[in-house]
């Protein structure tokens, strides 16, 4: 069947000196793919990887996908910062809230916690109670603006060097743009605009 | 964009009339946020301060003007009783924006919630937490028809939503315009909007 002189030579090994470095394989790119963390499980610690996660127990620490979505299910509770591409939050997050594009709370999301996340979508009946930073924003990557991104969506430009969001603190954050209307009036004419009631100077009876 | 086009005018509304209780979601105009908002820069370099319930709309119009946001919902379940108690409450109630004080502050019918003694906390601790010239909106009872907590929403630089947030009575007496003002010091007030449906919007701003 088999030629001798068709035999192809045996391979040849050569042993290394050291062991080789574990190769740290990636999932390959199937859109559906990602980890589970069941209903019944709970960790305490840091959680990394490089997929896609699903939490649907407890974790209790940190998780850490920075390059990936993570996804806290229903049933999920997250007591821990959660870094990721992507966060979706659909259960219970105590923790801050940090993703290079997009944080979305379902509306059965209670999240308490900071957002830092350069778009951040709060559905109908989602609680959180905590801070929004909106700071890294898609055009400042060079990207454009998606629609439903909330900082994005107003074609804002980013402050310029040496504008209030750069140098800290500003002194007088909206001098600029309405000097009359916030110094409007003497300590004693405010107080007397508010001290009366709908016939006051100031005061403007409108329908609502 | 034209800040002033809500002021005194009467829009379509769904409001009920004056002296009606609120059962349902209603939308109005709202003059005095359009006078807080009145000039302000929409570079995004400001910071808001929401002392109501997250809202995705209302967060969407906040990015227009602020990159940072804070959703304190000392209103919501919880969050005023947990925070009006005591000032460590109150601190953890509202922390502070490190990278940049307080511009723009929406504290809606949060005054009327609280008892009167806890009143005077909330207004030290927000001018701990602004610099001079931030804006301070606030929402009153005009007269004793509105007697339940309500949970607004901003839907416009013009325009709120309002809605029964539980059924606890609110304290009483009702804030009258005189003691406002003098509650509200340092903010002094600059404006002040009665509406038709009972409430009564304030516009107030620290000195520089």
């Amino acid at each position: 069947m088999w030629k001798k002189d068709e035999t192809p030579e045996p391979p040849t090994f050569t042993r290394p000196d050291v062991m080789p470095t574990p190769v740290r394989v990636a999932p390959t790119e199937t859109p559906n793919q990602r980890a589970t963390i069941g209903s019944s499980i709970t960790i305490r610690g840091d959680v990394t990887g490089d997929e896609d996660l699903l939490i649907e127990g407890r974790v209790e620490g940190s998780v850490n996908l920075q390059q990936h979505s993570v996804t806290v299910g229903r049933e999920g509770e997250v007591k821990a910062n959660v870094f990721g591409r992507v966060i979706a939050v659909e259960g219970r997050v105590e923790g801050n809230l940090k993703a290079e594009e997009q944080v979305i709370l379902r509306a059965s999301a209670m999240v308490e916690g900071d957002i830092v996340a350069p778009r951040v979508v709060l559905e109908d009946g989602a609680r959180f109670r905590g801070g929004v930073d909106m700071g890294e924003s898609v055009s400042a990557r060079g990207g454009s603006a998606a629609s439903g991104a909330a900082p994005a969506s107003s074609g804002a430009t980013r402050p310029v060097a040496g504008a209030p969001a750069q140098s800290g603190r500003p002194s007088s954050p909206t001098t600029a743009e309405a000097p009359a209307r916030v110094d409007a009036g003497t300590p004693r004419e405010a107080e007397a605009s508010a001290g009366k009631t709908d016939g006051a100077r100031k005061t403007t009876e409108v329908s609502a | 964009m034209d800040w002033r086009r809500g002021i005194g005018r009467a829009p379509a509304t769904t409001a009920p009339p004056p002296g009606g209780a609120v059962a349902e979601p209603v939308e109005g105009a709202a003059p005095g946020v359009a006078a807080l908002l009145d000039g302000v820069s929409e570079d995004r370099t400001h910071a808001v301060l929401d002392l109501g319930a997250a809202a995705d709309v209302s967060l969407r119009l906040y990015a227009r003007f602020a990159r940072w946001v804070r959703f304190a919902d000392l209103l919501g379940e919880g969050g005023w009783a947990r925070g009006a108690g005591s000032p460590t409450g109150m601190w953890t109630a509202i922390p502070p924006q490190p990278e940049h004080p307080y511009d723009l502050v929406l504290g809606w019918d949060v005054l009327d919630r609280l008892f009167p003694e806890h009143r005077p906390r909330l207004v030290e601790r927000l001018a701990e937490l602004t610099a001079p010239g931030a804006r301070l909106h606030l929402v009153t009872r005009a007269d004793d028809t509105l007697a339940r907590p309500l949970r607004f929403t901003l839907l416009d630089v013009n325009r709120f939503r309002y809605e029964p947030a539980g059924t606890a009575p609110l304290p009483r007496p009702r804030l009258l315009p005189a003691e406002l003002t003098k509650l509200l010091l340092p903010f002094q007030v600059l404006h002040a909007f009665t509406l038709r449906n009972g409430l009564r919007e304030y516009v107030a701003a620290r000195p520089r």
